[in-house]
């Protein structure tokens, strides 16, 4: 198990390929937080976003000997699994619901005794929401682009694989989303 | 916006990356060494990186695992469902293959004989066994069929000419 640890998500994946079933649990372990963080900014609903994430990890599981060397195994991962999200969401008519009153998942974090939350509990949690409504607010392709660098953090050369574009465009559309975020939480970076 | 915004020209073409702004460019190092502006734009900046990337997350449920494991047991059992079917396929691809090969063999056979060439002079006809037998008893049928019609209309000419004698005898 040890071992596994040790190895990357590529040579996982070959050891998968070649019947490792322990191999393909350690890719679960690395990426099931990650991708339910990132799906979740796209269907706003906690156990929708977990239920398209375990469908992501059925499609590696059945699909593993589709998988190439060519890419990335985090670029492949994602790919289905954004891809996933947007079916699902076009299915429910949801494809362009985003909007930053559908904070519908709000909710859907880990309920918290308001009596034991400390003030910097408050705040934080106020930041997370604050946070999250801004990164809704931007425009689609910097959105995606925040939420893959920041918060999936990604290099630039796998964001630019993942959504097909040259890795100056990545720099450029994250620090044009970052300059309107900057202004959006201006009295939190004081 | 800082005064300066020579900085933030860069950054919004994407000429230069914030995270390591002043670390792998002299220029910007040299400029935000001077320029306040531009130095407290970059720090800024890096801290909107920093603020969304400690921002709280959300984990996977406990239930998630075992959720997991029941739809990848479906999903096998789905795949399993698929390929059996495979095989009684071919084979009755096969069998579907061998029936069309003797279908075309029999046409084959059949066409030989002659029996689709078209012949123009109707006294050939005959020459297919049966065929004279048949052509004879359509002919009397169809002479049977007339002979009838003809002994009906008579006998309704007969019927009328019967009913206004007997009305005339009766006046």
């Amino acid at each position: 198990m040890a071992d596994l640890k040790r190895m990357s998500d590529e040579e996982l994946m070959q050891s998968f390929q070649k019947g490792d079933d322990s191999a393909y649990n350690e890719i679960v372990e690395r990426y099931k937080n990650k991708l339910l963080n990132h799906i979740f900014y796209y269907v706003k609903e906690r156990e929708w976003a977990e239920d398209i994430v375990q469908d992501t990890f059925v499609r590696v599981y059945l699909n593993k000997d589709k998988y190439r060397e060519i890419a990335k195994v985090s670029t492949w991962i994602y790919t289905i699994a954004i891809n996933l999200a947007k079916t699902s969401l076009s299915r429910t008519g949801k494809m362009n619901a985003f909007s930053i009153t559908g904070k519908d998942g709000e909710n859907d974090y880990e309920i918290k005794d308001k009596n034991t939350e400390t003030d910097k509990d408050v705040l934080k949690n106020e930041l997370s929401d604050v946070i999250m409504s801004s990164i809704d607010n931007l425009e689609e392709k910097f959105r995606e682009i925040v939420m893959l660098r920041d918060i999936d953090e990604m290099s630039y050369e796998e964001i630019a694989a993942l959504l097909k574009i040259p890795t100056g465009t990545v720099k450029s559309r994250l620090n044009r989303a970052r300059l309107n975020l900057r202004d959006a939480l201006s009295e939190y970076i004081k | 916006m800082s005064r300066c915004g020579k900085i933030e020209e860069m950054i919004k073409s994407g000429e230069l990356e914030i995270d390591v702004a002043n670390e792998t460019n002299e220029a910007v190092k040299n400029h935000t060494a001077e320029c306040v502006e531009c130095r407290d734009f970059i720090e800024s900046m890096k801290k909107i990186s920093s603020v969304v990337r400690n921002s709280e997350k959300i984990t996977v449920s406990d239930s998630f695992s075992e959720g997991l494991k029941i739809k990848l047991e479906a999903a096998k059992k789905e795949e399993q469902k698929n390929i059996q079917p495979s095989m009684p396929l071919f084979t009755r691809m096969v069998y579907y293959v061998s029936g069309a090969a003797a279908m075309m063999i029999g046409f084959m056979y059949i066409s030989s004989l002659g029996v689709f060439e078209q012949k123009t002079d109707s006294s050939v006809i005959p020459s297919v066994p049966g065929t004279t037998q048949l052509a004879v008893a359509e002919q009397e049928d169809e002479k049977s069929l007339t002979d009838s019609l003809e002994t009906l209309r008579d006998n309704v000419v007969n019927d009328e000419e019967m009913r206004l004698r007997v009305n005339a005898e009766e006046r």
